[in-house]
């Protein structure tokens, strides 16, 4: 084949080209630590990273909210605890008062600190976790109950709901959703009628009901006592399996990381060994087209 | 008989056409760069010999060499070669230019960094789904807004800025037909001077040159062929229409609008290039992009409906109010998906809710949420995301393909011009030693003369001149 000192420039300028796109190439792969930069790099490889990357903001989102559920369920469990040993202890005075030793006075005080705890089992029905009062079912902005005296008589005796049996529901898992809150309308109306009425009872001296009174008011207690217990471990298994599905979200996050780092990231070693094998060609290049360039031709020896 | 003058002509004849050779040399190592350029020779031979009657034979008794003469002057061509390298460099042009339109459409989409749609639409989805977290949180309502806002911007932008590229194909478009036009009353021009100087006898090399040219950036543009006829024309189409013949040109016309379509003036046939860069251009105009913002429209369209019907079933946060749409039902496409008024700026009309009366239920927002995992897109078989991710695929597939296209009729192209080049091409070596060639013949035929002079000193000043 004939050659011509165009081909021979033509050549060189393209292989210099050539070699300063691959350093090129390679410099943007170091320099970014990423494998690919645009769609165009690696179709497949940019459609798996696009689905991880979703798949872990999701993941996210998911685990916030797992997060949030379960500091709302330990707020319920909290509270719950605290109305069994409330509970616990209204029958418990209910039960002195029975007590055929006990006097009008004696009953008195027992009703008066039945009483307390009822202030005390209000102000547990109204925790407030965040802003949000976890037994007011769909209605978490107002206190959901309120005690009043209803014929002004000195006493509370009124339970008053504002709140509902709402079911609020959470999205943990794509397509799981678990209940967030334990119905407390009903439960925290009953145990507070239940105490009104033992305190009420043991107010009745004199009354030749008053033992019948105090011990339905005792069988009244025992049932919300173990209503109380019922939505503590419903509660308890809910809160169980939040963590569950929470450290899979965080394991599977841990998982898709990787994956997505295994997809996107530049394996550093090997880049930089191909970057410094593709300078030395380059140079080698530079040297080789230096000389086609600029080689003697026969002009030059002709005198 | 032989006369010695003849001598002094063969040697001026010889001094003559080496320095026609030496010209023709400096020609060609003047022009060893020139684009297009293909080297020239002059091709001598010896003359017509002379006759001379003898004693013994007196017809042809024998010729006597009168010397040599340029007969013309050469040029070295493969004009097969032309055809098929115009035709891979056409082809090389059309992926190319695709290739480029394509790069800009994936710079704009910007798919893989944090601004990504993806990004926006997960951003979105998480939205809803930390809005059912907290509905009655107005902060966490009002971030909802601003994600909804944000992935309706991103449609708009992205669909806007294709437009905008597509509008910046139409002048590309418009300014190549221009230079076609151009090109084509160059060689109408060209053709009727190379048929003159043809009919005169001589060889219009330089002008030959200079019309291959023109027609090699024509099949850039268009992917047009030319047939040279016996006198020298031309004869030039597109697409198996005329575009030059002989000194006549077929100019292309285009609409006016954003969108112009090309079309033959004189019978107003449509022009559609299957090669070159227009056929990229308009490939890139009318196919790729318009299939793009299809998507995009898809997308904002399935997403105000699905959104919508959610929505409206949902309370907000007033317990009562419902029927609202989140995003404008008007707004169907890419380029006018926004928040409706219905609850833009108004982060507590958002309906979170499914019952009436229920300032914490977030189970809308979750069915919302929910959205994300739907099978709405492409028939009912594929989610939001994984819709706008295939698409994103298949155009990095696009510009792959156009890439590898273009680089590889690029090469064919280039090894077909290396194979021409090797025949055609100034190699400067050759020329330097032809250059000697000529220059040493020139300085013997100058010597001859002296021979002849000295020759004719004898005869006139020395001869019979005895006892003098």
């Amino acid at each position: 084949m004939r050659i011509t000192q165009r081909m021979m420039t033509e050549r060189a300028i393209e292989y210099m080209d050539e070699n300063l796109k691959r350093l090129y190439q390679l410099q943007e792969k170091v320099s970014s630590g990423k494998e690919f930069l645009r769609p165009s790099d690696n179709p497949s490889g940019v459609n798996s990273a696009l689905n991880l990357r979703s798949v872990l903001k999701m993941n996210n989102a998911y685990l916030d909210s797992a997060a949030t559920t379960e500091s709302w369920m330990s707020a319920t469990d909290y509270a719950l605890i605290q109305t069994t040993q409330l509970a616990t202890r209204a029958m418990n005075l209910t039960r002195q008062g029975m007590s055929d030793t006990l006097g009008a006075e004696q009953r008195n005080t027992l009703a008066a600190e039945l009483d307390m705890v009822l202030q005390q089992v209000l102000s547990v029905a109204n925790t407030s976790h965040q802003g949000n009062y976890i037994f007011g079912g769909f209605q978490t902005l107002n206190p959901p109950f309120a005690l009043t005296d209803s014929n002004s008589d000195g006493t509370l005796d009124t339970v008053v709901r504002s709140g509902d049996s709402g079911t609020i529901n959470r999205l943990i898992s794509p397509n799981l959703t678990v209940v967030q809150n334990v119905n407390g309308y009903d439960l925290f109306n009953d145990l507070m009628v239940a105490i009104m009425n033992a305190r009420d009872a043991l107010r009745n001296n004199g009354d030749p009901n008053q033992m019948n009174d105090l011990q339905s008011a005792i069988a009244a207690l025992e049932t919300q006592i173990n209503n109380a217990n019922e939505a503590l471990t419903t509660n308890g298994a809910r809160q169980r399996e939040v963590r569950l599905i929470k450290d899979r979200l965080e394991k599977s996050q841990i998982e898709l990381k990787s994956l997505l780092s295994q997809k996107e990231d530049v394996n550093m070693t090997e880049a930089i060994s191909y970057l410094q094998h593709q300078q030395t060609v380059y140079q080698t290049v530079l040297e080789v087209g230096k000389r086609a360039i600029s080689a003697l031709s026969l002009f030059d020896l002709l005198g | 008989m032989s006369n010695i003058l003849y001598g002094l002509n063969i040697a001026l004849k010889a001094m003559l056409s080496q320095q026609i050779a030496i010209q023709v040399t400096e020609h060609n190592v003047a022009n060893a760069t020139t684009p297009g350029y293909r080297r020239q020779e002059a091709m001598m031979s010896a003359d017509l010999p002379h006759i001379f009657p003898s004693l013994r034979a007196n017809v042809v008794p024998g010729q006597l060499g009168m010397g040599v003469v340029v007969n013309r002057i050469r040029q070295y061509n493969l004009e097969f070669f032309d055809d098929r390298y115009r035709r891979a460099l056409s082809e090389s042009k059309g992926w190319q230019m695709q290739a480029d339109v394509l790069r800009q459409v994936e710079a704009t989409l910007a798919e893989t960094s944090e601004d990504g749609l993806i990004a926006k639409l997960d951003a979105f989805w998480s939205g809803w789904q930390a809005l059912s977290n907290d509905p009655t949180n107005l902060a966490v309502r009002a971030d909802m807004l601003e994600r909804g806002a944000a992935l309706a911007k991103a449609i708009n932008w992205r669909a806007q800025s294709l437009v905008r590229i597509q509008q910046d194909q139409n002048s590309l478009i418009l300014q190549r037909v221009n230079e076609i036009n151009t090109l084509a009353s160059k060689i109408a021009a060209l053709n009727v001077e190379i048929v003159a100087v043809k009919s005169a006898g001589s060889a219009p090399n330089d002008l030959m040159d200079q019309r291959d040219q023109l027609i090699t950036r024509l099949a850039e543009l268009s992917g047009a062929t030319a047939a040279i006829q016996e006198n020298g024309e031309a004869l030039v189409s597109i697409g198996g229409h005329a575009l030059v013949i002989g000194a006549t040109t077929f100019k292309l016309a285009t609409t006016s609008g954003n969108l112009s379509t090309i079309y033959w003036e004189a019978d107003s046939v449509a022009f559609n290039p299957t090669r070159g860069e227009l056929a990229g251009l308009l490939q890139a105009r009318d196919v790729i992009i318009p299939r793009i913002l299809n998507s995009l429209d898809a997308l904002a369209q399935n997403l105000v409906s699905q959104v919508n019907t959610l929505h409206a079933s949902g309370y907000a946060l007033d317990g009562s109010t419902t029927g609202l749409n989140f995003f404008d039902p008007t707004g169907t496409t890419a380029l006018s998906i926004q928040l409706s008024s219905d609850v833009a700026n108004q982060p507590q009309r958002i309906a979170a809710a499914q019952q009436n009366n229920a300032p914490a239920d977030g189970n809308n927002a979750v069915a919302l949420a929910s959205l994300r995992e739907s099978l709405v897109m492409n028939g009912a078989t594929e989610t939001f995301n994984q819709y706008y991710t295939r698409q994103i695929t298949e155009m990095g597939i696009d510009i792959q393909r156009a890439n590898a296209f273009a680089q590889d009729r690029l090469d064919v192209a280039k090894s077909l011009d290396a194979l021409k080049e090797a025949v055609v091409g100034v190699n400067l070596d050759e020329e330097a030693a032809n250059l000697i060639k000529y220059q040493r013949a020139f300085q013997a035929a100058t010597r001859l003369v002296t021979v002849m002079d000295e020759m004719l000193d004898k005869i006139i000043n020395g001869m019979g001149v005895v006892g003098r």
